[in-house]
């Protein structure tokens, strides 16, 4: 009964968002976005097959953010409340700039926005000034999404594009930005609640272990293939961006998603394996420049990126060769960045240097692979004229 | 182990261990309504509607005129290669051969007493073309399908190969094996008058399902020292009834030419034993009627034209209040028919499925225990259920194409549904050549899997028989 009373309130709304005369037809994007949420619209199918598959878009966008909870969650608990404050911001002005563009280009506001302003916050330090998050996500949707047009037509993955954004203009803020786990109740201690929305102490922040390894080893420390420090690694118990830490969470989950066959199996388990191969090759040979890649893999974004950035279905091929190139590049490009740069973590870089070469890759994958065409009669030059 | 992926021709492939053939992509969930139920007589109908659209051609040659009182096995209306012969006798009522009003169409009120037809007759050693002119005018040439084309061949045209297709993996058509274990021995037999009307000794291939059972053994036994018909073992998978997948599958070569093969049914091989020996007219076909708003699923032996909405009538289910969705053909390639429609070529099945009403609460949070889905985000997925009932919903608002890849997933043919929409909705039809537009095996099984609702095959069909159209004409 409620839910047909909500329906018809939507009805009766109907006049003042559709049509050319409407008073409001220009927020016409919004108006559909919330029926949409609300109601799946009664469209009957016309053409075959009548019947289709129960999986919509929201449905597959809200697949990856059930992927992301159980991380979201432990970043919850390790680096605190603030997490929450972050992501409603990120969702408020991502969701603003998304929706102005939809009514400026008079289009349908796209659902792929839900994962976009759940990934950003997550991918950044947990003290992170919130005006820093604000501003990120504006430029990660504005320059990485609708200036190409809008989700579909994304060459960048626009949560990354924003990261590296706010890493590249903001860099000491970010650096102070880490703290350790459960830093956040030291924090909330001494300032109260004002912790939830203030920018980072001092007093808190620690280094990553990205960080702590590079330092390590520009000392000339070669770091043995499994060291003391990776159990905390592997359970999460690091400093480092809020949600990427807990390997043991994002491994399960970014499985799962695999299962579902909402992301492309082929794609992490590319990012994964040529991080392994490539970083066990240069770590036996150089100890002291590459991370051995039992730690590389759980220090830092890695995991994080292989199951949920590099699988992003705009930005990545859609060929399954493709896939596995695009993955191997990734995974590669981090192991390079990680020993040689300047920077002790690259993952970002990697996949957004990747993402530029994903069309190009499908190109040629796709072209090589399919079959000869149909042989036809050749038809003579002159019979067309 | 033997492990062979083969990416020539239409379906990438692969031999598994046991030697049977799988199919890569496609799709294999089942509807409820399969027909199992024992054949019945269709109900009388006050009319026959034969459409002046058969064999995706258009039948512009009319023979008959309103009020003319006809026979069956009368020829009422010829296209280029189809010919459409009365199924009954009784009066021309209304032509409506315009095709722009639709359906263009022949009305027949068939009469009470069956009026004499003339005898055609067949001389034992009659020439070859003879035969096949007789096999014609008994109504079953036309069922006949040329592999590539889809429409029956010419009379003088030379098979390399011909396939009877015994295994239908889509949902609602009747098994194949039903049609045969009703008419064994008039099916064996037909495979005989299948060879001598093929001509030039081309070879019978018969694929029967991988768990085949008693009447597999059977065919087998009856077929021994057969030397002409071979038995082809292929996965219930669906759309492994598509002719051109089918003559991949079989790794056949497959083209235009003269070096084709051509696509039979069990039922047309049963109706040429009845046109040879009992010089019996083909009026009457099996259909089988099922969906969830039929009571519970039922074959019939319906004449060709008998109006879909009549035909189901007495078997619709009694909460079903409004206009079902009819649908002529199975539940993935079948058309939306309007209840006038009458049968045509090629129509096996019909589905009624209740029309979608009203907007559905937060739908895209439903757990999806009762509904299907090629991903595993739905429950059904989890439980391992293989049954659904059908809706006419699109389930879920239009997006722009977010690249996902599933259609790629899911199609037998191995092409790139995504890229060839983008390409034919921008006219780039050369470079959607290239990328394979005409090896599309029409199965509709990218439309289906589609997150964002796109209409993926009825755009790149679309584009695809225009090109195939131009094609022939040689521009």
């Amino acid at each position: 009964m409620r839910a047909m009373k909500l329906h018809e309130w939507f009805e009766r709304a109907d006049k003042w968002f559709e049509g050319e005369q409407a008073p409001l037809r220009s927020l016409y994007p919004v108006y559909e976005a919330v029926g949409a949420f609300f109601f799946v619209p009664p469209v009957r199918t016309l053409h075959g097959p009548l019947i289709r598959d129960a999986v919509d878009i929201k449905r597959y966008m809200i697949a990856v953010v059930l992927a992301l909870l159980p991380a979201y969650l432990f970043g919850l608990a390790a680096f605190g409340p603030r997490l929450i404050v972050m992501t409603i911001v990120s969702y408020a002005v991502g969701g603003l700039v998304e929706a102005l563009f939809a009514i400026f280009r008079k289009e349908e506001i796209n659902e792929g926005f839900l994962v976009t302003g759940l990934l950003f916050p997550m991918i950044l330090p947990p003290q992170t000034p919130l005006w820093i998050v604000a501003v990120g996500i504006a430029f990660g949707v504005f320059f990485g999404k609708e200036v190409f047009g809008g989700t579909g037509h994304n060459i960048f993955n626009p949560a990354l594009v924003g990261r590296c954004f706010v890493a590249l203009s903001w860099p000491a803020h970010l650096a102070r930005s880490y703290i350790k786990p459960l830093g956040w109740i030291d924090a909330f201690t001494s300032r109260g609640l004002t912790a939830l929305v203030d920018s980072p102490i001092q007093a808190v922040t620690a280094a990553t272990p990205l960080n702590d390894l590079n330092t390590a080893m520009r000392q000339g420390q070669a770091l043995s293939f499994f060291s003391p420090q990776t159990d905390q690694l592997y359970l999460g118990w690091t400093a480092g961006s809020v949600c990427e830490t807990a390997a043991w969470l994002i491994l399960p989950a970014g499985l799962w998603l695999c299962w579902t066959r909402v992301s492309n199996w082929r794609t992490p388990a590319a990012v994964i394996g040529s991080y392994i191969a490539l970083g066990a090759v240069l770590s036996f040979f150089r100890p002291v420049q590459f991370v051995s890649p039992a730690l590389g893999l759980a220090a830092g974004g890695l995991l994080f990126a292989a199951f949920y950035m590099a699988t992003d279905p705009v930005t990545s091929p859609v060929s399954n060769r493709g896939k596995l190139i695009y993955g191997c590049g990734i995974g590669a490009l981090v192991v390079v960045f990680r020993g040689l740069g300047a920077i002790p973590e690259g993952v970002t870089y990697a996949v957004l240097l990747m993402n530029m070469a994903a069309p190009l890759l499908d190109r040629y994958m796709i072209l090589s692979s399919v079959p000869a065409t149909l042989p036809r009669k050749e038809i003579p030059r002159e019979a067309n004229a | 182990m033997p492990f062979v992926q083969k990416s020539q021709g239409i379906a990438a492939y692969r031999h598994s261990a046991a030697g049977q053939l799988d199919i890569a992509g496609g799709l294999d969930v089942c509807y409820t309504a399969t027909p199992s139920a024992p054949v019945e007589p269709a109900p009388e109908t006050p009319c026959l509607n034969l459409s002046l659209r058969q064999n995706r051609q258009q039948l512009s040659r009319l023979h008959v005129s309103e009020q003319q009182e006809v026979y069956p096995g009368m020829l009422l209306a010829e296209g280029e290669q189809t010919h459409l012969y009365c199924p009954c006798s009784g009066v021309v009522q209304v032509m409506n051969p315009d095709k722009r009003k639709r359906p263009g169409n022949i009305e027949i009120i068939p009469a009470e007493e069956p009026s004499d037809a003339p005898i055609i007759s067949l001389e034992e050693n009659a020439p070859l073309a003879a035969k096949r002119q007789f096999v014609r005018q008994m109504g079953v040439w036309d069922s006949i399908r040329q592999g590539m084309l889809m429409a029956p061949p010419a009379l003088d045209d030379q098979p390399n190969e011909i396939i009877v297709r015994c295994v239908f993996a889509e949902p609602g058509q009747i098994p194949g094996s039903m049609v045969i274990r009703r008419h064994l021995q008039e099916f064996i037999r037909g495979l005989k008058y299948l060879y001598e009307i093929g001509g030039s000794y081309a070879p019978i291939v018969m694929t029967v399902p991988v768990q085949s059972g008693s009447l597999g053994r059977q065919i087998r036994e009856q077929l021994r020292g057969q030397a002409f018909v071979h038995i082809s073992v292929v996965p219930i998978r669906y759309p492994v009834e598509n002719p051109l997948l089918l003559a991949t599958l079989l790794g056949r070569e497959r083209g235009l030419g003269p070096d084709h093969f051509w696509v039979v049914d069990p039922q047309t091989v049963i109706a040429m034993t009845c046109a040879m020996e009992k010089k019996q007219f083909w009026s009457h076909r099996y259909v089988a009627i099922a969906g969830p708003a039929v009571r519970q699923p039922v074959i019939l032996s319906a004449r060709l034209g008998a109006p879909v909405g009549e035909l189901t009538k007495p078997y619709l289910r009694d909460d079903v209040a409004e206009t079902p969705a009819f649908i002529r053909g199975g539940l993935y390639s079948g058309k939306r028919a309007v209840p006038e429609e009458g049968l045509r070529y090629g129509d096996y099945a019909v589905w009624v499925i209740p029309e979608t009403e009203g907007p559905e609460l937060l739908g895209w949070m439903h757990p999806g225990h009762e509904r299907p889905s090629w991903t595993r985000t739905v429950l059904s997925g989890l439980l391992g259920k293989r049954t659904f009932q059908a809706r006419t919903l699109l389930r879920g608002a239009k997006r722009p194409c977010i690249g996902c890849g599933f259609c790629r997933q899911v199609c037998p043919a191995g092409l790139y549904p995504h890229q060839l929409h983008r390409l034919v909705t921008h006219d780039c039809m050369e470079e959607a050549e290239q990328l394979g537009l005409l090896n599309c095996v029409e199965c509709y099984c990218c439309s289906y899997g589609c997150v964002s609702k796109l209409e993926l095959a009825q755009d790149i069909i679309h584009a695809r028989r225009a090109l195939l159209h131009q094609e022939a004409k040689g521009l």
